[in-house]
């Protein structure tokens, strides 16, 4: 029947979108249903042949109540799958959106080609317009963060500040990071007193824990 | 209103250029609530040449910085960006940076043993510094996700009614909002249209579709419901608030009237309110009323 | 919006001669005047910070003390619709010395942090009892604090943007 495709659709962006609330997006979104949107698009096709027909018999016989009908729900069911496969679409990319934030615009898009340091990101459960979409963004976000506004993080956290400075756990090897006080050798278990804007990046990423 | 893709991207190109070419011809955009009207504190806000008078308030300032933070927080709309008042803390921020790097840079060449004591101003410039970058990364990601929500919606607003060509959204948002908005909506209409829009038929391929059953378009909500303190203190030149008035126990209130329900409300002076924000918008954005 | 400020005693504060205090949120000249064991204003971050130092000790506000807490708890037992007038960040800055300064409490903290909590119920009960005034158009709160507002903030606005879009409805059909 008409719709149940969008439908479906429809029920795989909930579930996207559950996932994505319940935290399992970070680094991983569904596949893009490529199938099911090509399934609707053709159906649009069919319909707007329909629609195109039930127009000519419409200006040969303006009294035909039932032509007329169908029209109308011929056009309905275009428009509902435009707005179903647009739903999808914006769904998907206000999670890449949110995800390029968590991971700082430019480490993520250079994360999604071969960066064997951070958690890689598979980007083939993306479609083409996606990928292009991804790195254009994460493109823009870098613009962002390095204009005028470059002192303001505006990647960090969003959680007010409470303590400048903090005791932090080294989760697992991070290597070695220089600030204004001195150079910390980050080795797994490991304990430090450092400036919480110093390693915010690294407690997001997992390296190291606050205590 | 039936806007073709195409239509809208090319009206991104106009709307860039007009940027350029009239921002020195913009009416002020007043931060504070006393409505300024000056013109070449605007330019040098859009300029970032702006000088910082060392005894210009700052505690007043953040104070503000601080309500207008917690207004765009709770507000459904996107609210006027507060440039002057952005431009001002902006360079506070960067002149403390380099302010807190000589002082630590005199204190690793220090070859004394450091105290912690001696280092005490120096840790509270520094906690100082990051409630400061909080508040305006804070303030900026709300207007940022803002943005993203009402992405068409602002571009329909772009054109004032009033005057033609006239962009409003300069004055809406700070140079940099008016450059994310346009390339953010961009790359976003180019995925939409070349994985749904481009695929339909012809007549299906507008994004800010109303024919159907929904507008396409995300509008702010402005009868949601919001929670307000009615702080009064706005006076004119003569010492007197013109929009005080008296209720029936003589005290100083607002009145506000919501048309729907044709009842008039008496806002009382340091008084909080649950309210629909169409009603109060007004006397938020001159700052008789904070958002909480 | 009230400011909370804090007024501290010091204790031998070491002032390095070179570095002048200098703050771009809030007032510095009580820092910079800062002469041991006097007591001063200060904003309360800066107060927990120097605490956190051992710079400090806080002086605990007038209204968190055993006398005054019972004088409000009263009230509160009193007036079943009426809620008293204690500061509008009560609870937040209640909590905040409970952690930060707890040695510096005249009164034993655990009695005092059970009259919070018991304020807090008391009036936790009330607002629970006045969500049935929600009505599509307005309500006036009196004396209700910060914490307070944000916890029934996501039942009133539901609610109250229901009703008004129930009402609004019920208008377009008649």
């Amino acid at each position: 029947m008409y719709g149940d495709l969008a439908n479906k659709l429809i029920l795989e962006a909930k579930r996207t979108q559950q996932l994505s609330q319940a935290g399992f997006t970070k680094q991983q979104l569904p596949t893009y249903q490529d199938e099911i949107v090509r399934g609707i698009l053709k159906e649009v096709g069919s319909l707007k042949k329909n629609v195109d027909y039930l127009r000519e018999q419409q200006l040969a016989n303006q009294d035909n109540k039932v032509a007329q009908c169908q029209y109308v729900v011929a056009m309905l069911s275009m428009e509902r799958n435009k707005r179903c496969l647009l739903a999808y679409q914006k769904m998907r990319s206000e999670i890449l959106d949110s995800m390029i934030w968590d991971n700082n615009g430019m480490e993520f898009s250079s994360s999604v080609s071969t960066h064997p340091n951070t958690p890689s990101f598979d980007s083939s459960v993306l479609s083409h317009p996606e990928q292009e979409y991804l790195k254009e963004y994460a493109q823009l976000l870098t613009e962002m963060k390095s204009g005028e506004l470059s002192e303001i993080d505006l990647t960090g956290t969003l959680d007010p500040p409470s303590d400048v400075f903090i005791d932090v756990r080294v989760l697992k090897d991070a290597g070695q990071i220089e600030t204004e006080y001195g150079v910390f050798n980050l080795i797994k278990d490991s304990q430090f007193f450092v400036r919480q804007s110093d390693v915010e990046r690294l407690i997001q990423q997992g390296y190291l824990q606050k205590i | 209103m039936d806007i073709d893709i195409d239509d809208i991207l090319a009206e991104l190109d106009r709307d860039t250029t007009a940027v350029e070419q009239n921002s020195s011809s913009y009416p002020d955009q007043s931060d504070d609530t006393r409505g300024a009207n000056d013109l070449a504190l605007l330019k040098s806000a859009a300029n970032t040449e702006i000088t910082v008078d060392p005894t210009s308030n700052k505690i007043e300032d953040y104070q503000k910085l601080v309500t207008h933070w917690r207004n765009e927080r709770m507000s459904p709309e996107l609210l006027p960006y507060p440039h002057h008042l952005m431009a001002r803390t902006l360079v506070r921020i960067q002149d403390r940076m380099e302010f807190i790097e000589t002082l630590s840079m005199g204190y690793l060449e220090d070859s004394r043993e450091l105290t912690v004591d001696s280092k005490l101003p120096l840790l509270c410039m520094e906690a100082e510094l990051e409630r400061l970058k909080f508040v305006v990364r804070s303030f900026i990601r709300c207007r940022l996700s803002k943005i993203d929500k009402y992405s068409i919606y602002l571009r329909q607003q772009s054109d004032s009614p009033e005057i033609p060509g006239f962009n409003r959204l300069d004055l809406l948002m700070s140079k940099e909002e008016v450059k994310y908005h346009m390339k953010h909506s961009n790359i976003l209409l180019k995925l939409f249209n070349s994985s749904v829009l481009k695929h339909l038929p012809e007549e299906l391929q507008a994004i800010n579709d109303t024919e159907g059953s929904i507008s396409m378009i995300d509008e702010p909500d402005w009868n949601k419901t919001v929670f307000i303190l009615v702080c009064g203190g706005v006076l004119d030149e003569t010492g007197v608030d013109p929009k005080l008035t008296t209720d029936d126990d003589g005290k100083p209130c607002y009145s506000v009237v919501i048309e729907e329900l044709n009842e008039e409300i008496y806002l009382l002076i340091g008084a909080v309110y649950v309210i629909r924000y169409s009603v109060i918008v007004e006397l938020m954005k001159d700052g008789r009323v904070i958002l909480i | 919006m009230p400011r909370i400020t804090t007024r501290k005693t010091k204790k031998q504060l070491a002032k390095d001669p070179g570095v002048q205090w200098s703050l771009i949120t809030c007032d510095d000249t009580s820092v910079n005047n800062m002469v041991a064991m006097n007591s001063c204003e200060v904003t309360l971050w800066l107060a927990l910070l120097l605490r956190q130092q051992g710079k400090c000790n806080i002086v605990v506000p007038s209204w968190l003390t055993l006398q005054q807490l019972d004088k409000y708890l009263e009230f509160e037992m009193k007036n079943s619709s009426r809620f008293s007038n204690l500061p509008w960040n009560w609870l937040v800055v209640s909590y905040l010395l409970f952690a930060r300064c707890s040695e510096d409490f005249q009164d034993p903290v655990h009695l005092l942090r059970s009259k919070i909590q018991d304020l807090r119920e008391v009036r936790m009960g009330k607002v629970n009892k006045g969500l049935r005034y929600l009505n599509e158009s307005h309500l006036q709160l009196e004396n209700l604090s910060l914490m307070e507002i944000n916890e029934m903030r996501p039942y009133a606005c539901r609610i109250m943007d229901k009703l008004r879009t129930i009402h609004n409805s019920s208008n377009d059909v008649t």
